[in-house]
């Protein structure tokens, strides 16, 4: 039987050396699925940092891929500089156990008047 | 004629300030009116007050008067690319100080976007001689709250800028857009009517108005970061409210009178000279 090929993808190149959105990743998506490889590495080298959104992201298209009945592909996210990998095994372990707790939030409910004394006394 | 509104000069350098002579410009003005801005009065622009400006013009095609500024402060402007923008990550590379506005645009491809947003965050890092160590806290607040423009916004363009003071060793950033704002985003994602005040608690308590119903964590953790983390200032403006933030405490205020149409997020952090472990704001 003979093995399909495999294909590396240059994130940096492709995308940015930063990568923000979610949308940089579903349109990568897009661009995977018309690869005939059904093996693909997303090369992070020279990726600086990923955002916690995009990061998300690329789970979820990672799974997606993965599970297709018809154009089924293995990704694999390879070169990943030590701070994209925190932010992926960050975010992959909170998508597994997500943090159940709401934040707390008690602000102090003032007024623009309040804001403008507070000005007013540092000019004083 | 346009109406002529006077820009006043903050009473100081503070976020806080700058919200209120912000506040000050727009109150009592209708949505969207053209108008033409006094700048004259203004010392030394900072971002805060700067970028909103520009978002505003960008949206309501409103004028500056600026004939009586000092030739450095006119030069400044135009260094930075005010109003307008960059748009090109050309842009980025013409001063080695000042860091231009960036005009983030829905239309253009999102390979384009992402480099002109890549350009503006290592500019950042560069000019604020950010320690590599750092770098995660640097591109974290700014890549979540960039997102939120397009993700939530629906602004057609979002406008992003920063400010390093070596001598004061501070940085500002400023995020802006003029799009449908945070209580239009959940009404219409999500069929629920807020106030502008409880729309910003609620985005602070990580309720996102993503169809997929997962927990959103942008703004939140991003303000924890700022103000817990990095012992910072953050501000958040969207509608009539506005939220403040620094380590010791928090602020939701009610901006009668005002609006504004969109979301304007300004947060103040120190000199990044050392290695920072930001994962557990991560979430």
């Amino acid at each position: 039987m003979k093995n399909s090929p495999k294909k590396a993808l240059n994130i940096a190149e492709l995308v940015a050396p930063i990568v923000g959105s979610r949308d940089a990743v579903r349109v990568l998506e897009k661009m995977i699925s018309k690869e005939k490889a059904k093996s693909i590495d997303l090369d992070f080298r020279d990726v600086e940092f990923v955002s916690r959104s995009a990061t998300h992201e690329f789970l979820i298209m990672k799974e997606t891929v993965a599970r297709k009945a018809l154009n089924k592909k293995t990704i694999a996210f390879i070169n990943l500089n030590q701070n994209v990998k925190d932010m992926f095994r960050a975010v992959a372990a909170n998508r597994a156990v997500p943090k159940s707790a709401k934040p707390e939030l008690e602000p102090r409910i003032s007024s623009i008047e309040s804001l403008m004394a507070d000005s007013q006394k540092v000019t004083a | 004629m346009e109406k002529e509104i006077v820009v006043p000069n903050p009473a100081d350098e503070s976020l806080g300030s700058q919200l209120v002579s912000l506040y000050q410009i727009f109150k009592g003005i209708p949505k969207n009116n053209t108008l033409t801005f006094d700048l004259n009065r203004l010392k030394w622009p900072q971002p805060f007050l700067l970028l909103s400006l520009a978002a505003y013009v960008a949206k309501s095609g409103s004028m500056f008067n600026m004939d009586a500024l000092t030739a450095s402060t006119r030069s400044y402007l135009q260094t930075i690319a005010f109003p307008g923008g960059a748009t090109a990550v050309s842009e980025f590379q013409k001063s080695k100080t000042y860091i231009p506005i960036g005009a983030l645009r829905r239309a253009v491809s999102t390979h384009e976007r992402e480099s002109l947003e890549s350009a503006f965050s290592k500019m950042i890092k560069d000019v604020s001689q950010t320690d590599e160590g750092a770098i995660d806290a640097l591109y974290y607040p700014i890549t979540e709250l960039i997102t939120n423009i397009f993700e939530h916004s629906q602004a057609d363009v979002g406008f992003v800028f920063g400010q390093y003071y070596p001598k004061k060793r501070y940085l500002d950033i400023c995020i802006v857009d003029a799009g449908r704002g945070m209580a239009k985003s959940y009404e219409i994602e999500k069929q629920l009517k807020y106030s502008d005040e409880e729309a910003i608690m609620e985005a602070m308590k990580g309720r996102s108005t993503k169809p997929s119903g997962e927990r959103g964590y942008g703004v939140h953790t991003s303000k924890n970061l700022v103000t817990k983390g990095l012992g910072g200032e953050f501000v958040l403006v969207s509608g009539s409210a506005a939220f403040l933030a620094d380590k010791k405490q928090e602020q939701l205020v009610k901006l009668a009178d005002f609006y504004w149409q969109g979301t304007i997020l300004a947060y103040r952090i120190p000199k990044l000279d050392h290695a920072i472990d930001i994962s557990s704001y991560y979430e």
